[in-house]
């Protein structure tokens, strides 16, 4: 145990002492600072600050990930080319030691160059907002209640699956029980066309003085018209003209909630055009609910994303640990890349094998023929099997968007990505490096 | 007299890439050093001697052959512990100081806080770089850096201590202080295995010696004995080396690809 301690102590002066790590840290946080003092003060105030935690972030995140990448090579890397392991691999410190020292002394430089980073976000994002004249309250860590599905008769629910299963091919494809599922879902969906208004309702959305937010995400058809529509709650009125895909948000005060905590909120469209608008289930319309203070919810992104970056420090610890100085750098470049695309694979491999999708809109045609299909299928669940990922959280955007990052999803990310997948390339690094043989050259 | 290392047919073929084998660096080494002796493994460049030293170290392993440290394997944490090597160029951490190049390999070696620091100060005034304690090792001399090396070698207070070449870069005064530190811990019991090719240095201190060439040892004894000349008139190392090596290397290469 002291002999790991003192391998921490050996590559957290190695780090430190380094001026080059140094600038570095400095640069970025005078980027991230600087930048809060050149976001223009015109324009949409609430955009212009949230472009600030968009860019601060970026730069930290991806900052925070290279670090992570490099340390572990740096200190396997420059120790071989120096030769220094032949006297530390003669004394009397087991190999795993090695492993762990190095791990840990990445996290916890990366962990502290994160938590600076947050902290000169803050500020950066405080120092932003008063010269915008604004607070920071748009970034608000929220809670989100998604549109309830809207009420669907069992009647029409089944006159839609008889129709649907009218067709032999598609009834052959999803089953009875997928028609009819299929049929349920699609008829729960907001949907309104010229003249035609809906009532949603979010029983448990109060009471709550300070109101609350209303984020809409609308599909417009045909997609180049303009829809302006009027949402109404109590005697709060607001006309937002909506573009398809295009999210845009509206406040609401306390007041529109009812004294039962029920909020009412009705959509009404123009009468004078011929549109149609609809609220897909996943990020139609949702009501976003004040919880945490920006700076709070700054701090859970810190944490997630430091679990992902300790994740991935396992993976470059690997690297480092087992291959030369210019493959392990390579691999790591991958791994990097990997992890943090892993959310866009995901979601290209569920397009690509149709085990996820829109449930509205045209079957998107499959663009490989089944046999590369299925090998492209293996492949990237393979991949996402191994690869630390945020699990489908992207830390930036959450904050941006004023959505609360949950402690529980900071605690999946550390469970599944820390301890399952960064351990795993631990034990593996431990394995392949035991085996070494320090005193070979190369 | 206790073996402390014996090696019986130890051979190392380095391979390349493909596992085919490209260099044969040793061949069948058998060999035994007596607890308390001072023993001095001599060789041309390239001889193996170095290639040797690390298996008997646990940093390289051997492709057949054994090797028994202090009793046990040279990878055993237990025989690390009671052993110190000092490699033939000083491979020290040049951004940490003297004193915390000392502290961290006495930290390795598992001292408590407080016995590491006395020993890294007894060590300091020992090879005599108390003056340069907080300076870092980048800015030091060769003779320095051999020294501060030296000094982590006896950071562990080892009973069997491995020497690569430790006089290269001394100064006469260096090299005279070393040699007196040899002898100084063989009279603590210490057993010292050193390779040079400086030889009167060796014929000053060592009590017994093997000559290595191309990775076979050419012949291994007490000095007194390999040195008899006939009708007991003694020869020096450097007649009796310089005849060895003449007169016995033969390349195991071609043995080594068989």
């Amino acid at each position: 145990m002291r002999g790991t301690g003192a391998l921490i102590g050996l590559a957290l002066r190695q780090a430190l002492r380094s001026r080059g790590l140094a600038a570095a840290c400095a640069a970025v946080y005078a980027g991230i600072l600087g930048l809060a003092f050149a976001v223009a003060a015109e324009g949409p105030k609430e955009a212009n600050l949230k472009f600030y935690v968009t860019a601060a972030w970026l730069l930290l995140a991806g900052f925070s990930v290279g670090l992570i990448a490099y340390l572990p090579l740096r200190f396997f890397g420059a120790e071989r080319a120096g030769r220094q392991a032949l006297l530390l691999g003669t004394r009397p410190v087991p190999r795993a030691a090695f492993i762990a020292a190095r791990f840990c002394a990445g996290a916890l430089i990366t962990g502290a160059v994160l938590a600076a980073g947050c902290a000169v976000i803050g500020a950066g994002a405080g120092v932003c907002a008063r010269r915008l004249g604004i607070e920071t309250e748009a970034l608000t860590g929220c809670a989100v209640r998604p549109a309830p599905p809207k009420p669907v008769s069992a009647g029409r629910a089944r006159e839609l699956a008889e129709a649907l299963g009218r067709d032999a091919a598609f009834l052959e494809r999803h089953g009875a029980d997928g028609v009819a599922a299929m049929a349920r879902e699609s008829l729960a969906v907001w949907r309104l066309t010229e003249g035609q208004s809906a009532t949603i309702v979010w029983p448990d959305a109060g009471p709550r003085e300070g109101g609350v937010r209303v984020r809409v995400k609308a599909r417009v058809f045909p997609p180049l018209e303009l829809a302006e529509v009027e949402f109404r709650a109590g005697t709060e009125i607001v006309r937002r003209e909506l573009q398809n895909g295009v999210a845009c948000e509206f406040r609401l005060p306390g007041a529109a909630i009812g004294p039962d905590g029920a909020l009412g909120l009705t959509v009404t469209l123009p009468a004078d055009r011929k549109l149609l608008v609809y609220f897909p289930p996943e990020d139609g319309l949702a009501l976003y609910l004040p919880e945490i203070g920006f700076g709070a919810n700054l701090a859970r992104a810190g944490l997630l994303f430091f679990a992902f970056t300790a994740a991935v420090g396992g993976f470059t610890v690997l690297s480092g640990a087992t291959l030369s100085r210019a493959v392990s750098a390579l691999a790591a470049a991958v791994i990097v890349f990997a992890a943090l695309s892993a959310n866009m694979l995901s979601e290209a491999a569920a397009q690509f094998t149709g085990t996820r999708g829109h449930s509205h809109g045209e079957a998107v045609p499959e663009p490989l023929p089944p046999a590369l299909r299925a090998v492209w299928q293996k492949a990237v669940a393979g991949m996402l099997a191994v690869i630390p990922t945020t699990r489908g959280i992207d830390p930036g955007v959450e904050l941006v968007e004023g959505r609360t990052i949950g402690f529980g999803a900071a605690a999946a990310v550390a469970a599944h990505g820390t301890l399952l997948r960064g351990g795993g390339a631990l034990v593996l690094a431990w394995l392949l490096f035991r085996r070494r043989e320090l005193g070979k050259r190369g | 007299m206790a073996n402390v290392l014996e090696l019986a047919g130890v051979r190392k073929i380095f391979r390349d890439f493909w596992g085919r084998p490209r260099v044969c660096a040793l061949a069948d080494v058998d060999l035994a050093v007596g607890r308390g002796e001072i023993f001095a493994l001599l060789g041309r460049n390239g001889a193996g001697k170095s290639t040797l030293m690390q298996i008997c170290l646990g940093l390289l392993a051997p492709t057949a052959g054994r090797a028994i440290v202090l009793g046990g394997a040279p990878g055993d944490l237990r025989v690390r512990g009671r052993i110190g090597y000092l490699p033939e160029e000083s491979y020290l951490h040049g951004f940490l100081t003297a004193r915390e190049t000392l502290l961290l390999h006495a930290g390795l070696c598992g001292l408590p806080r407080h016995e590491a620091k006395a020993r890294a100060e007894h060590l300091l005034e020992l090879v005599d770089l108390r003056a340069a304690a907080r300076r870092p090792a980048a800015e030091f001399s060769k003779g320095m850096l051999r020294r501060l090396c030296l000094a982590q070698a006896l950071v562990g207070d080892p009973e069997l201590l491995f020497l690569d070449e430790p006089t290269v870069g001394l100064d006469p005064l260096g090299t005279r202080s070393v040699m007196d530190l040899l002898l100084r811990l063989k009279g603590l019991g210490r057993t010292v295995f050193l390779s040079s090719h400086i030889l009167g240095e060796v014929e000053e201190v060592a009590d017994s010696f093997a000559i290595l060439d191309r990775g076979r040892v050419l012949c291994a004894g007490a000095r007194a004995e390999l040195l008899a000349g006939e009708g007991g008139a003694a020869r020096s190392l450097e007649d009796f080396f310089l005849a060895a090596i003449q007169g016995g290397g033969r390349p195991c290469g071609a043995q080594a690809r068989s």
